[in-house]
């Protein structure tokens, strides 16, 4: 665009000045209307818009100049200077008063016009990107001094020739033109003679001091190169070293004859890294001569080694091509501050260590941030926790870890027993409880099991520290580096410290949440205890309540918690319960105490309470025996109670025996009298009346007399009975055996001559009331002789069996025997089972013996078939004599 | 059998006449003094406030259960007694209790015996009683 219309002005201008012809381009672009309605169309100079467009693409072209693109750039600052040349030109034109410089046969350039150009001109000069043309006019080079001083002083000889033309020769107007010209022309000559005069001397000085200078510095840096205190080298733009000191040589690692054989290239000896930084060097050279500021960088030493240094160079020649440079060695300072930076880092990570054992809630955290920041504060390659294993193998556990490579260390399987396993650093320092560090672990024999692993990781350098409580070991933190030498002192101090900080922490947290466990489960043991449990604090407050606790304050938990005892319960610092409480809590002893509890609302209830003094207050442990105690109070009653009411009935049953003695007396003696009256008059009559009597009436009389005497045996039968029950026992040992023989021997008196086989079981011994006794084999053994008085061969047995554990005793005959059906009626008082005439009595006989065996706490029963003969078993409880 | 007379306590009137009856069907012609009640007996072996003693008996018939004193009451106050000490007390009783047994040899009776029902018998027993403590005993006498 900014070409095409810098062609179509230059056309114009071209066209203009040979054909006299306006184009006119105004009129083209503006509607017919404006200049009939009388607008003024204002007209530019071609030449202003010449120099408009110039100065526009000198802009566009130095905005898109590229780094190293030089053409661009130049072309850009030649229009610059163009269209500065162009209007010094037009402005000397009006300064000589000469139109056709500023105007021509066309439209003019305006003198402010001009002037603009030159600054702006100017001003781009000086400011666009490279500025080369300002920068060489700038230069300290002579050509540039020379340059400086020419033109201001060309332009000032234009000046003041051009006044003196104007205003001086212009105002003589009798002088004719070619004076004028003639004046003016020496006039310049002069002017430029004492120009030129001044400018040489200038020339003739800088040259002078340059030479001189130059010879004084080369002086200088011959010494300075030879002194060796820096490395000096002369070299070229091709990357060669052409010369250089025994220091530098030193410094890199070759010798003399390498930098004679043209084998060391400064190029070549620079890292990748570094080349960026050397091309700015250089250009920076090229442009300027020499660094403004020395720079650091890598050389590689012949042996492969980084060599750090600082570096200066400048150009020796005009064409820039040869210079020399100082090279200092800074190793010393690269690795102070390499130091000094990890410590830095070392101390940043032990500050963000700090924080995390505040803020860690549980050991695993606690380990795994610690390690996190050490790796990412600390920039570690690896970081990692183990804990020694009481297990067969002294196995490490890892708990930890952060960084790069976490299976290094799942593979790495550690011991710490002094084994193969447990000889590295980690296992040494378990062992040892020391701190263990590997500045390079390339040269650590012991290392070997991990060796190749250690280097595949990039793990150049180790330090192991131990994790104690107290003397013990019971882990090991272990931390990799990248870089070798690594873990100075100060920077081991630091890491130690994180290490212990991390270990006391673990501990505390490990202790705490076992300490929270401890808790919880005495919490919910007290929870789950069916006493009530509350603890209270020093100041009375309650402190905790189980759900028992709570029910028996007949309180809600959420007014009791927090609250004292004595805003709870007003005027309880007055009982004996809050006396022993105050006294548990004040000699730090325990304290117990049975007390009746009154509640506010006036119901009571007994306690029995313990007291237990803990360290936030005392432990109360209350069991409600309210109910324990109306039980045993009823029980106690009801023991009294029992007591009188026995009392009482041994009264009565004294009083019932009393009786019934007095009434058995009275029937013994009463009942009998008039039995003896009818029995007495009756045979009285028989003897006395006998003659008047037949024998009907003598028959009746004897009727009479036999019920009377059978009553008076029933009245003895009864009375017989009645003792047994109230007899009191007299127990000694008794000899059944001979009993027996003794009551048949009187059965035998009573009917001799009658055949009975009797057959008595020896030595049956028991103890137990004789007389009593007496009566049971005199019933028993009387039954079965007399029931056996029909048999012609009668057969009668008394001795024992042991049936279930148990002695029985057994009467046994072959006699009539009994229906077994009747066999429950037996010993029911007057119950017989034969017809009187057949076979005499009055049914009292069992049902004494019944009592009897009763009273000696046994048993009888029988067994029998009609005419097949009865058993009668009897046990008795009295001890049983061999 | 003239001699020294019996005492015969006994309140039953029936028991009276069957025991004289038994005494005379056995041919016992001591003369019998019938004394009612115990107090009666009293009077008569050791005298009342107005008067002396009537008799020693040679036997006193003792039955246990008397109105005002009982038998064993006068038993012991006979014996307590010197002038009735030695006198044969046979107790003529209907009961077999043993205390009344075992009360009436305690306080000194000399023999014990239960009325039978059966008359015949107590014919039997009186006849041995008559032979035994009017015949051949022997009482120290003052």
């Amino acid at each position: 665009m900014v070409l095409l219309f810098s062609v179509a002005i230059v056309l114009q201008f071209i066209l203009v000045s040979a054909t006299k012809v306006v184009l006119d381009i105004e009129g083209w672009i503006t509607p017919a209307l404006l200049s009939e309605h009388g607008y003024v169309i204002g007209r530019m100079s071609p030449l202003t818009a010449l120099l408009f467009a110039l100065l526009a693409a000198a802009m566009l072209l130095s905005a898109s100049v590229d780094n190293g693109d030089r053409g661009r750039d130049r072309l850009a600052q030649g229009a610059a200077a163009v269209v500065f040349t162009v209007s010094d030109t037009l402005l000397v034109g009006y300064w000589y008063g000469a139109p056709l410089l500023y105007g021509g046969t066309f439209t003019p350039v305006a003198a402010t016009t001009s002037i603009a150009f030159i600054l702006v001109s100017t001003a781009f000069l000086f400011e666009s990107k490279k500025a080369l043309l300002a920068r060489w006019v700038m230069s300290p080079s002579v050509f540039s001094r020379f340059t400086r001083m020419v033109i201001p002083g060309t332009m000032g000889i234009i000046l003041v020739v051009g006044w003196v033309q104007t205003s001086v020769l212009t105002r003589l107007r009798a002088v004719d033109q070619v004076l004028s010209f003639t004046l003016s022309a020496l006039l310049t000559a002069c002017l430029i003679g004492v120009l030129a005069v001044i400018v040489a001397r200038q020339v003739q000085t800088a040259v002078t001091r340059a030479e001189g200078g130059l010879r004084d510095s080369e002086q200088k840096l011959r010494r300075f190169y030879e002194s060796n205190l820096q490395g000096v080298i002369y070299w070229n733009m091709n990357g060669q070293i052409v010369d250089a000191n025994d220091k530098f040589l030193q410094m890199v690692g070759y010798s003399r004859e390498e930098l004679i054989a043209g084998k060391i290239d400064w190029v070549n000896m620079t890292p990748p890294e570094y080349r960026v930084v050397d091309e700015q060097s250089v250009l920076e050279l090229r442009t300027a001569g020499a660094n403004e500021k020395p720079f650091e960088k890598v050389y590689i030493r012949k042996d492969g080694t980084r060599l750090p240094i600082i570096i200066a160079g400048t150009m020796l020649d005009e064409a820039r091509l040869n210079g020399v440079a100082f090279v200092l060695d800074i190793t010393d300072r690269k690795q102070v501050e390499a130091r000094l930076a990890r410590a830095n880092r070392a101390l940043k990570m032990l500050n963000a260590c700090n924080g995390i054992a505040i803020h860690a809630d549980n050991e695993e955290r606690l380990l795994k941030d610690t390690c996190n920041r050490i790796v990412e504060v600390g920039e570690y390659k690896l970081a990692w926790v183990g804990y020694a294993e009481d297990d067969e193998h002294k196995s490490v556990r890892p708990v930890a870890l952060a960084g790069t490579d976490g299976d290094y260390v799942e593979h790495a399987d550690i011991s710490w027993g002094d084994n193969e396993r447990g000889r590295g650093p980690t296992g040494t320092c378990i062992r040892t409880g020391e701190i263990v560090i590997n500045r390079n672990t390339s040269t650590q024999l012991h290392y070997d099991p991990w060796h190749s692993r250690a280097t595949e990781k990039g793990y150049v350098s180790s330090a192991t520290f131990p994790l104690c409580v107290g003397d013990r070991v019971y882990g090991a933190l272990m931390v990799y580096s990248g870089i070798s030498d690594a873990f100075d002192d100060e920077e081991t101090e630091l890491l130690a410290e994180v290490a212990n900080d991390m270990a006391y922490s673990a501990v505390a947290l490990r202790e705490r949440s076992a300490r929270v466990e401890a808790e919880e489960r005495y919490r919910s043991t007290l929870d789950s205890m069916l006493e009530g449990c509350q603890i209270v604090g020093h100041d009375f407050r309650y402190l905790y309540l189980n759900d028992v606790a709570v029910q028996q304050s007949h309180i809600s938990k959420d007014h009791l918690l927090g609250r004292t005892m004595m805003e709870v319960y007003p005027g309880i610092e007055t009982t004996e319960m809050f006396s022993t409480l105050k006294r548990c809590m004040s000699n730090k002893a325990p304290g117990h105490l049975q007390n009746e509890f009154v509640y506010p609302d006036g119901a009571r209830s007994w306690f029995n309470l313990s007291f237990e003094p803990v360290p936030e207050g005392v432990f109360i442990l209350s069991e409600d025996i309210t109910e324990d105690r109306r039980l045993a109070e009823e029980a106690k009653k009801y023991h009294e109670h029992l007591e009188e009411l026995v009392e009482e009935r041994t009264i009565e049953l004294t009083a019932t025996n009393k009786e019934l003695e007095a009434f058995s007396y009275s029937v013994s003696h009463d009942l009998r009298a008039p039995l003896r009256s009818i029995d007495g008059f009756s045979l009285a009559l028989l003897e006395d009346y006998a003659p008047k009597l037949d024998d009907r009436a003598k028959d009746y009389i004897g009727r009479v007399r036999g019920a009377s005497q059978s009553m008076a045996v029933l009245i003895d039968d009864l009375l017989q009975l009645s003792r047994m029950t109230r007899r009191e026992l007299h127990i000694e040992n008794v000899d059944l055996t001979s009993m027996a023989h003794r009551v048949i021997g009187d059965l035998r008196q009573g009917e001799p001559g009658r055949p009975v086989e009797f057959t008595v079981m020896p030595n049956l011994m028991i103890s137990g009331d004789a007389n009593l006794l007496r009566i049971v084999l005199v019933n028993l053994l009387g039954n079965a002789w007399k029931f056996t008085s029909r048999k012609p061969m009668a057969r009668i047995e008394f001795g024992k069996i042991q049936k279930q554990g148990e002695t029985v005793f057994i009467v046994h005959d072959n006699g009539a025997g009994f229906d077994p059906k009747y066999s429950d009626k037996l010993f029911t008082p007057f119950q017989r089972l034969h017809n009187t005439s057949e076979f005499p009595g009055t049914g009292i006989g069992l049902a004494t013996v019944q009592r009897i065996v009763r009273r000696h706490g046994g048993r009888v029963w029988a067994e029998a078939e009609i005419n097949e003969g009865a058993t009668f078993f009897f046990t008795l409880k009295g001890i049983e004599k061999p | 059998m003239k001699g020294r007379s019996i005492l015969l306590v006994e309140d039953n009137p029936n028991d009276e006449v069957l025991t004289l009856r038994a005494l005379k069907k056995n041919n016992i012609a001591n003369q019998v003094t019938v004394a009612r009640d115990g107090q009666e007996a009293l009077d008569y072996l050791l005298g009342s406030e107005n008067n002396l003693p009537i008799e020693t008996p040679a036997v006193v018939l003792l039955d246990l259960k008397l109105p005002k004193v009982d038998g064993l009451e006068v038993l012991k106050r006979m014996r307590a007694n010197a002038s009735t000490k030695f006198i044969p007390v046979v107790i003529l009783t209907s009961s077999r209790e043993d205390s009344d047994l075992l009360n009436g040899y305690l306080n000194g009776t000399n023999s014990y015996i239960r009325k039978p029902v059966d008359f015949n018998q107590f014919v039997e027993a009186v006849k041995h009683i008559g032979l035994y403590w009017l015949i051949f005993n022997e009482v120290p006498t003052f």
